[in-house]
């Protein structure tokens, strides 16, 4: 009997599977082409060099930075939010009511996203409509609570302006933070916009009145007010829900607010003439804005975390006959480093530069 | 005289029975047919046999006092008339003989429809994967246009059953495939078939599928370009696995499953673009986001009923998903668009076939379902280019509900596109991302038909009689920039649901004389749009005779054919309600749907010459004017382009010349050699193709309107197509360590040279036209592809093979479509120049360091910043580059299959 030759059958099914096991091509894809080093080294890193406005930087709970870039690439200049890497590189996400230049000016400010908050982010929103003759004010304004993953599918917990139980009207919103994870404090503020002249542009002024917590507990969040906080001109939250420390206005003195006790004592008194203007609080210390020129900054003192301590924040900038000088301070949650909007300036003060920048400082 | 005109799946088989000793003729002599004894030869020993089923069949002739010869394989096409004749010897010894019939159609007189046929086997042999690439081998086809028909416009048929796509065969396709492993025969008629397939301005597609055979048999077979590397490696992976054999009890089944998947579905043959940072030029070959896969899977049962009656249920599932490439997209390709197509059809066949009188009573359930839009997700891919899972559109739920109301506010999850930062130029220009294009398009045809054919027959003629009914169920759905309210420049939502109905009644009768053949049919079509669209009841049905008349004598030796007839077709139902698209190429985006649409028309004349120049060629010459009447074109109803309508406004007409000359596989070899001559003629080239008119003023009067046409899109003057095959017999080859490597070699070599189409030049702006419509041509166009097949011998009832499939063999840049403004695929330099200027003039703001738009090499003073027009502008230069490339004015590249199969 003649064996059957199954070469064939195991040639067939080898071929096979060879055919079906090799890999095949695959069409091109984009590579990566933005940066991904910061640009500049440590210990103070410029994060952005864009012609308009940065402000307001934060750090998200994963790292991340956010911030408030006006967008110049638009008609309406919208001001987005826009994330980045936690060490600096390129803009990975903005954030914009919608993807181009609308009838609006759509303005995203003052976004805070802590772990204390949780997975959500607050922010302040508002939108003025683009009309031959702006408006001075901005048409609409609201505090908005979202998902970090998409800040836009939010709801709006507060319009403004609104009658505060202080019976001041709280005509603008600043410094909000989260104080729990159903709990955002802030700093009510009157806007007012003089003109120097009768044809001179109109200014803005923004004058701190009073410290509010906004509970979103209830279907409709209601505010109250932090008793012994009149003037207040910056809050900053600290290791726990139940303490808050603040400035005034026109004052130099950094304080602090148990809940608990209701107590209301002084940190740090910089004493003389000397002027604080923002105060930010991670890892037991403080990060203070001293002195400086409004709405420009000023220098940034660490307070602790032993007792007493106060160091100046000297940028190395200083040293080529310019410097910066910050405001919005934002310490990472372990201290180390902090974000801020800062302003170029000559030696003598006067600006180099024609916006406010986002920098991040990393402490020795 | 020989057999009847055939029915579209049955042929006849005719003979003569005559005694080896002198030729007499045998009268008396039983006919039989696999088994079954269904004529007797009359006096002068001539026998037929009517509504043979096309495939094999085993024929008998048996007579007292003569022996029992039996002839196996007996080929048996439909339509044609295959002629088996007998001689026996006076003795009673049964003995089996196998003997090659052959089918005559070329001089058969009775053949008036002018038909082009490959064969199941045909298909396996020859460098073509689907139905659809075979019938395209045809004389007078220009992709799926056939002697000048609009795309659509084919009616197509299935084992006698009618099946078409009516909401929108012209920009929707078929929704089925008939996979090749279940065919015996497909093929092409374009002209004089019979009025049975009335329903056709430019072509019938018949396909006959198998019975399940008498022993089993089946294919299973791989085939992939996975061991290439390259350009060749274009991720192609193609299963088919087939059986068919029976049952018991006579029972038959045939079941095929045919997979295809590939990354690259629709392949380009551009260059590689010149900028070295642009990714195509390191891997030109495949595009990203145009992968597609399909199913086809189809199954037959075929019972006896005892008797004459036979019942045969087929099925049918296809299921084709592609996403679809946009250039716009080439960087964010999530925005661009999908497309799924689904489609069923189930049949059922009673058949009573004598032959004297066949009735056959048909029911077939036809559905179709497409989709195209944003995916809600990007499909993840298993094995190449298969998914294995349905792609999911974004607001597809919508689209099913056809919420009209609800859709007028943005669509969740839809996001309006913006600027692509990912491009390697980072400008904000020309290339797209963050959302899509937002259109959202859904419809659903469903079908129920009822058919019954008869057909009796006699010694002088035939006649044939019989119709069908349908009821259809059309829902659409088309929203354009979902991601926007509707209002300004955005239309509304367009959605429709109603039931038309069609009917057809036909009779046809062919009379043979001695020397002549005279048919002669009417066909009576209707259709009723239904109430479900506003102004259908007040219209009503539309109605159409269409009568056909042939004549064809025999002169020296040569067939010579004379047919006139009327078709009807009725119009895509997609024109009678509103259509929404957001399209950027054509004028406008709406189109008002015409429920008053009526018929569309054509009346061809054709004369055919057929002859044997010797006894194993074939000559046809085919000469026809076919006038075009009442096709549907859109009609602006005012200034605005938005306010177009649907009308039957357009007419033309097409004539041409075909010669068809060829020698079947035979001895080792064969040949066939088809050449066209045409002309196609009309206003516009589909539906949404506004109306052209031109006002001609000889001597200062004016005539209004000119009865003008133009050469339509389609309108291939010249096409030659050759298609030789070779195949070695068992012991061809040298011996090499016991075997002979190429025994059983087979080689098949498709060329095709063809004038190019025409196209509309335009000045640099698109504003004005240069010269009439129309009236410049396209480079000719060539491409060569090839088949070798190598069998290997596994053992015993097993064999295999090995083959390699090439298309394009020599990788010829076929340009298929140029610039209107300059004649040539690409932008010129000043083009891509204005478009630079134009975008940089459009955002020519400073791109910081930490936006995603910055690139390192554009800032060369490395401030951070890229500014001013010396870093900005050439950045602007090399996007337009990129954008303008001419992707889509090439045909396909060279593609690879490397196969391997086995049979038992």
């Amino acid at each position: 009997m003649r064996r059957r030759d199954r070469s064939p059958i195991r040639f067939t099914i080898v071929l096979a599977a060879v055919l079906a096991g090799c890999e095949h091509g695959a069409p091109f894809l984009p590579a990566d082409y933005t940066p991904s080093q910061p640009y500049n080294a440590p210990p103070l890193i410029r994060l952005t060099l864009n012609p308009g406005d940065d402000m307001m930087p934060a750090w998200l709970p994963d790292g991340e930075i956010v911030y408030t870039a006006e967008r110049i690439d638009r008609a309406d200049h919208d001001r987005c939010l826009a994330v980045m890497p936690g060490t600096g590189a390129a803009v990975f996400r903005y954030v914009c009511r919608s993807s181009t230049s609308n009838d609006s000016l759509d303005v995203f400010l003052e976004a805070s996203a802590t772990s204390l908050g949780g997975d959500q982010i607050a922010y302040v929103r508002q939108g003025s409509y683009r009309l031959p003759i702006p408006p001075i004010s901005p048409n609409e304004q609201a505090i908005i609570v979202a998902p970090v993953t998409d800040p836009n599918a939010g709801r709006e917990v507060r319009s403004v302006p609104y009658l505060a139980p202080s019976g001041r009207t709280h005509w603008g919103i600043s410094h909000l933070r989260w104080l729990d994870a159903a709990r955002l404090i802030y700093v009510g503020e009157d806007v007012s916009y003089p003109r120097g002249c009768s044809m001179c542009p109109p200014d803005t002024v923004r004058v701190g009145l009073e410290i509010a917590v906004i509970d979103l507990t209830p279907a409709t969040p209601t505010v109250t007010i932090v008793p012994g906080t009149d003037a207040a001109s910056s809050v900053s939250v600290g290791a726990t829900s139940d303490t808050i420390y603040f400035t005034r206005e026109n004052d130099a003195v950094v304080y602090r607010h148990v809940f608990s006790s209701g107590v209301t004592d002084t940190v740090h008194d910089f004493g003389g003439n000397r002027l604080v203007r923002d105060v930010a609080w991670a890892a037991g210390r403080l990060f203070v804005v001293v002195d400086g020129l409004p709405d420009i900054g000023g220098d940034v003192h660490i307070l602790g975390p032993a007792a007493g301590a106060d160091s100046l924040v000297q940028p190395p900038a200083r040293a080529r006959g310019a410097f910066v000088w910050f405001e919005r301070p934002a310490p990472s949650p372990d201290g180390r480093r902090f974000v801020a909007q800062g302003y170029v300036l000559a030696s003598d003060t006067s600006s180099l530069a024609s916006s406010r920048e986002v920098w991040l400082y990393e402490l020795p | 005289m020989t057999g009847a005109l055939a029915a579209q799946t049955n042929g006849s088989i005719v003979g003569h029975v005559r005694q080896r000793v002198g030729s007499v003729p045998v009268s008396g002599a039983e006919i039989g047919l696999d088994g079954r004894f269904l004529a007797q030869t009359d006096s002068t020993g001539y026998y037929r046999i009517r509504e043979v089923r096309s495939g094999w069949h085993v024929v008998t002739v048996r007579s007292i006092g003569f022996e029992t010869v039996r002839r196996d394989s007996v080929l048996v096409r439909a339509g044609q008339n295959t002629v088996v004749n007998f001689t026996v010897d006076v003795y009673t010894i049964e003995r089996p003989i196998v003997v090659e019939a052959y089918a005559d159609s070329i001089l058969d007189p009775t053949v008036v429809a002018s038909v082009q046929r490959i064969g199941g086997d045909e298909l396996r042999r020859f460098p073509v994967t689907t139905v659809a690439e075979a019938v395209a081998l045809s004389a007078g086809a220009v992709g799926e246009s056939y002697r000048g028909g609009r795309l659509g416009q084919q009616a197509f048929v299935l084992d006698g059953l009618g099946v078409k796509n009516q909401l929108d065969a012209s920009t929707g396709g078929l929704g089925v495939r008939i996979p090749p492993d279940l065919l015996v025969e497909a093929s092409l008629a374009t002209n004089g078939f019979s009025a049975r397939y009335g329903q056709a301005i430019s072509g019938l597609v018949n396909v006959v599928t198998k019975d399940g055979g008498e022993r089993w048999s089946g294919r299973a077979a791989y085939e992939s370009d996975r061991l290439l590397w390259g350009a060749a490696d274009m991720g192609q992976d193609r299963m088919v696995v087939s059986a068919d054999g029976p049952l018991g009890g006579g029972i038959g089944v045939v079941a095929v499953l045919d997979v295809e998947g590939k990354l690259d579905a629709d392949p380009v043959n551009a260059p590689p673009p010149p900028e070295a940072r642009d990714p195509r030029n390191n891997n030109p070959a495949m595009l990203p986001h145009n992968s597609g896969e399909r199913v086809d899977a189809g199954a037959k049962l075929r019972l006896p009923l005892g008797g004459s009656h036979s019942l045969r249920l087929f099925a049918l599932r296809s299921v084709e998903q592609r996403l679809l490439y946009d250039p716009v997209y080439k960087y964010d390709t999530d925005g661009a668009p999908g497309q799924r197509v689904s489609g069923n059809l189930v049949s059922a066949d009673l058949q009573r076939a004598s032959n004297n009188f066949t009735a056959d009573l048909r029911a077939g359930y036809f559905s179709r379902e497409f989709e195209r839009g944003t995916l809600a997700e990007q499909p993840r891919y298993r094995f190449g280019a298969f998914t294995g899972s349905p792609f999911r559109f974004t607001g597809d739920e919508l689209a099913r509900s056809q919420d009209t109301v609800a859709a007028r506010a943005p669509i969740p999850g839809l996001t309006a596109p913006d600027f692509s930062d990912r491009t390697p130029w980072g400008v904000p220009a020309f290339f797209l991302g963050g959302g899509s294009a937002g259109g959202v398009a859904w419809n659903q045809f469903h079908e129920l038909r009822g058919q019954a054919d008869f057909s009796v027959g006699g010694p002088h003629g035939d006649f044939y009689f019989g119709g069908e009914i349908a009821r259809q169920d059309v829902k659409t759905f088309q929203r354009a920039l979902g991601y926007l309210p509707v209002g300004d420049s955005v239309p509304p939502a367009e959605a429709s649901t109603f039931t038309p109905m069609s009917a057809a009644a036909y009779a046809e009768g062919q009379l043979r004389g001695p020397d002549f053949v005279f048919t002669f049919g009417l066909r009576y079509d209707q259709f009723d749009p239904g109430t479900g669209i506003p102004g259908g009841a007040v219209y009503g049905a539309r109605r159409s005779f269409s009568p056909r008349l042939g004549f064809s004598t025999i002169l020296k030796g040569a067939t010579f054919v004379a047919s006139w007839g009327r078709f009807s077709q009725a119009p895509d139902f997609q024109y009678l309600v509103d259509a929404a698209f957001d399209d950027t190429l054509r004028t406008g985006r709406f189109r008002r749907g015409n429920p008053n649409l009526g018929f569309e028309e054509a009346t061809q004349y054709e004369f055919s010459l057929r002859t044997r120049p010797s006894p194993t060629t074939t000559l046809r010459v085919n000469v026809f004017n076919k006038l075009l009447d009442g096709m549907v074109a859109s009609v602006p109803l005012g200034v605005d382009p938005d306010s177009s309508i649907f009308g039957n406004l357009d007419y033309g007409d097409v004539k041409g010349v075909e010669v068809i000359g060829e020698r079947p596989l035979r001895d080792g070899w064969g040949v066939r050699v088809s050449y066209t001559l045409q002309q196609a003629q009309a206003t516009a080239t589909n539906a949404f193709q506004l109306t052209r008119r031109i006002r001609v003023d000889p001597g200062g009067d004016t005539i209004n309107p000119a009865r003008v046409t133009f050469p339509l899109d389609y309108d291939r003057r010249h096409g030659l197509t050759v298609i030789g095959q070779t195949q070695l017999s068992r012991n061809a080859g040298p011996r090499l360590a016991g075997i002979r490597p190429f025994a059983g070699f087979e080689a098949a070599v498709i060329v095709r040279v063809s004038s190019g189409l025409p196209y509309t030049m335009t000045n640099l702006a698109g504003d004005s036209l240069i010269g009439l419509p129309n009236s410049h041509r396209l480079p000719t166009l060539a491409t060569v592809d090839m088949l070798l097949r190598q069998p290997i011998r596994l053992g015993g009832r097993w064999q295999g093979s090995v083959y390699l499939d090439v298309r394009n063999l020599l990788n010829r840049q076929n340009v298929e479509a140029v610039r209107r403004e300059t004649g040539q695929p690409n932008f010129t330099d000043a083009q891509i120049q204005q478009m630079a200027e134009t975008a940089y003039a459009a955002h020519p703001e400073p791109i910081p360091y930490e936006s995603p738009r910055y690139r390192s090499y554009a800032d060369l003073d490395g401030n951070g910043l890229i500014e001013g027009r010396t870093e900005l502008f050439p950045l602007y230069l090399s996007a337009a580059r990129d954008y303008g490339q001419p992707l889509f004015s090439y045909g396909p590249p060279r593609l690879f299959r490397i196969g391997i199969e086995v049979l038992f």
